[in-house]
């Protein structure tokens, strides 16, 4: 016989407060990703970066010869410039750039289609959450996940370099640990709310998996050819992996880069991210209306 | 994450005065000119009432408005003039407030794909507010009282319809809500578990700590568990009624044979103040008033030595209702039409 109470009572006992509401969605959505075995694989696998990544800055320090053998040219002396692009962007910026996007190629597809096709939404919004909320807390599983294997690893590197480099060396370098953080975020950022957006709109996971590869791989087809036949740098305004690099060396404070000029980049990023929040605002409401 | 900081607004924490279970007439929600447009249609139309009733039943053909005036009193569309209130908050400016004092079971398959049952309604319970270990306790308890506590670990998307329907309910209830909007609850139920549904809202509208609204296009499933109804047509309210008074007031309307003296009877029940009518040369109509009894016409029977053969007690069901007020115009137009 159970122990359950098995009649209908009113709830008189405390309440949580309506702004922790979000987070319940992403630890609810976060559990259910890891279910997957192999999602758990993968995720681990991400981190592979960046233990390659610690073992070299090791082998750096310690193994004299190894530097000269991998042919770094990078010491504590050299500038920003030297430091972008020879070792910290290919060390660790390019990698999580990647590693944030396959993740959310692989989770975010997944993120709000099963809601919409099981008509989940009036459950969740006849609650006190209203539908920024929702977004919110689905935001958050993509923004833990990405954050959790670039630009925490990422600072742990910055900081395990500082270590191991002349004393003062992390506070003549800030922007790199400064500019880490920010562009995983802005990158991270965007990419989460396409994703989310093509959940919303596809509702067919694969289909939704399919398009987001799509839009990044004909994107990037179609600037390059555009600017392959202009030769100039207006095809790079409708390719997102320009303007992050762009983006990133700015706020890493490294050189330039001559994809297209910051404004351009910034807007691109601005203007990919505002139109995906557009659109999936509309898409989540609890009813559909038929006109 | 339970409440404790003292400077979160009330409503905020949660732990705003909630509304005493309320007094069995006591009015708990108020419409007045509520209209509501959607894709440039008038869905609901200046609908004005008062909603006293335990369980209301909200009943109306298809496209009446019914389900449009749920989502409304949920705050999923906005009113395009007028007001409801519900507890005494206004569904628009206090939305988020009274949310967490509403149950909601939609009409259609509603839930969290990837989740078994109790796991779904415990994050519900969350949602809704309730401590995670609360939500937890309430979610188990919610399975076993809808019937479902043997397969509160299946993942829901696996369950049958019956049980999607009561997974549904369970959701509704887990944060033990002081109104319950039900939609269309019996839904593809087969009959032991529409019954079944049934006893379960009759049981909750017991408590007396709880409103029910029941949505629903079957009037038999609206007779058994509602006291009061509201009839839409049209987007329009055509008729209020308290199921319990309309029953009281048709009680007395009754159907006679007697042999014997008819004259002399029928002029006896005049005496007695009733009002009386021949359906056929040897059938009586008869509306009782309010002082006379069935045993005095009995008595009356007796007197004259005429033999009561057949007594028929007649009262207005629900459809009888319903037919009238889908047959009453709703507008000025329809009225001065008709």
């Amino acid at each position: 016989m159970s122990l359950r109470e098995h009649g209908f009572r009113t709830y008189a006992g405390p309440w949580t407060r309506v702004i922790t509401r979000p987070l319940i969605i992403t630890r609810y959505t976060l559990s259910t990703v890891f279910s997957s075995r192999l999602f758990t694989i993968f995720y681990v696998a991400c981190f592979l970066p960046s233990c390659l990544f610690l073992v070299s800055i090791y082998l750096r320090y310690k193994l004299d010869t190894f530097s000269g053998f991998a042919g770094f040219q990078w010491g504590p002396q050299a500038t920003i410039g030297d430091l972008f692009d020879d070792w910290l962007y290919y060390g660790i910026q390019g990698p999580s750039e990647w590693v944030a996007f396959l993740i959310v190629l692989v989770v975010g597809p997944a993120l709000l289609a099963p809601d919409l096709k099981d008509n989940a939404m009036p459950l969740y919004l006849s609650r006190p959450l209203n539908k920024l909320q929702y977004v919110l807390g689905k935001l958050l599983v993509l923004l833990w996940l990405t954050g959790a294997v670039t630009w925490i690893p990422g600072l742990l590197l910055v900081f395990v370099n500082a270590y191991y480099a002349e004393d003062g060396w992390l506070l003549g370098n800030l922007s790199v640990p400064l500019g880490l953080v920010a562009t995983c975020l802005v990158w991270s950022g965007c990419l989460s709310i396409i994703a989310l957006a093509l959940s919303a709109w596809v509702r067919w996971r694969p289909a939704a998996t399919l398009g987001f590869l799509g839009l990044f791989v004909i994107g990037s087809a179609i600037g390059n050819l555009f600017r392959a036949t202009s030769g100039d740098w207006y095809g790079s305004v409708i390719i997102l992996w320009d303007a992050i690099e762009v983006v990133g060396r700015d706020l890493f404070g490294a050189k330039a880069s001559d994809l297209m000029p910051l404004p351009w980049a910034w807007g691109t990023l601005a203007v990919a991210t505002a139109l995906a929040f557009w659109a999936l605002m509309r898409r989540i409401r609890a009813f559909e209306v038929v006109r | 994450m339970t409440d404790t900081a003292s400077s979160t607004s009330a409503q905020d924490r949660g732990t705003g005065s909630l509304p005493n279970p309320p007094d069995t007439r006591e009015a708990w929600a108020e419409f007045q000119g509520l209209s509501v447009l959607l894709g440039g249609r008038a869905v609901l139309n200046d609908l004005n009432a008062t909603l006293r009733g335990r369980c209301i039943g909200l009943l109306g053909p298809n496209g009446a408005g019914k389900t449009t005036l749920l989502n409304t009193l949920l705050g999923f569309f906005k009113p395009s003039r007028g007001r409801a209130r519900i507890f005494g908050r206004d569904v628009v400016a206090q939305a988020r407030d009274l949310r967490r004092l509403i149950g909601y079971m939609p009409e259609r398959d509603s839930f969290v794909g990837g989740m078994t049952g109790v796991r779904f309604v415990r994050m519900m319970g969350e949602l809704s507010g309730l401590p995670r270990d609360d939500a937890l306790d309430r979610a188990h308890e919610a399975f076993f009282h809808v019937g479902l506590g043997e397969a509160r670990y299946r993942k829901v998307e696996t369950y049958s319809q019956g049980m999607k329907q009561l997974a549904k309910l369970a959701q509704a209830i887990a944060h033990g809500p002081r109104l319950l909007f039900l939609d269309e609850p019996t839904n593809g139920l087969d009959p032991p578990a529409r019954s079944r549904m049934l006893q379960l809202v009759r049981g909750i509208r017991d408590t007396g700590e709880t409103r029910l609204v029941v949505s629903s296009h079957l009037l038999r499933d609206v007779e058994e568990c509602c006291d009061e109804v509201l009839i839409l047509k049209d987007g329009r309210i055509a008729s209020v009624c308290d199921l319990e008074s309309e029953r009281r007031s048709n009680r007395k309307f009754l159907f006679l044979q007697v042999k014997g003296d008819q004259e002399r009877f029928v002029e006896g029940l005049v005496s007695l103040g009733c009002e009386v009518g021949m359906s056929n040369r040897r059938r009586l109509r008869a509306v009782l008033p309010a002082h006379v009894e069935i045993a005095d016409l009995y008595a009356l029977a007796a007197e004259l030595s005429v033999q009561i053969r057949q007594l028929d007690h007649k009262r207005d069901s629900l459809e009888d209702i319903f037919l009238r007020a889908m047959d009453e115009p709703t507008t000025p137009e329809q009225a001065s039409a008709s």
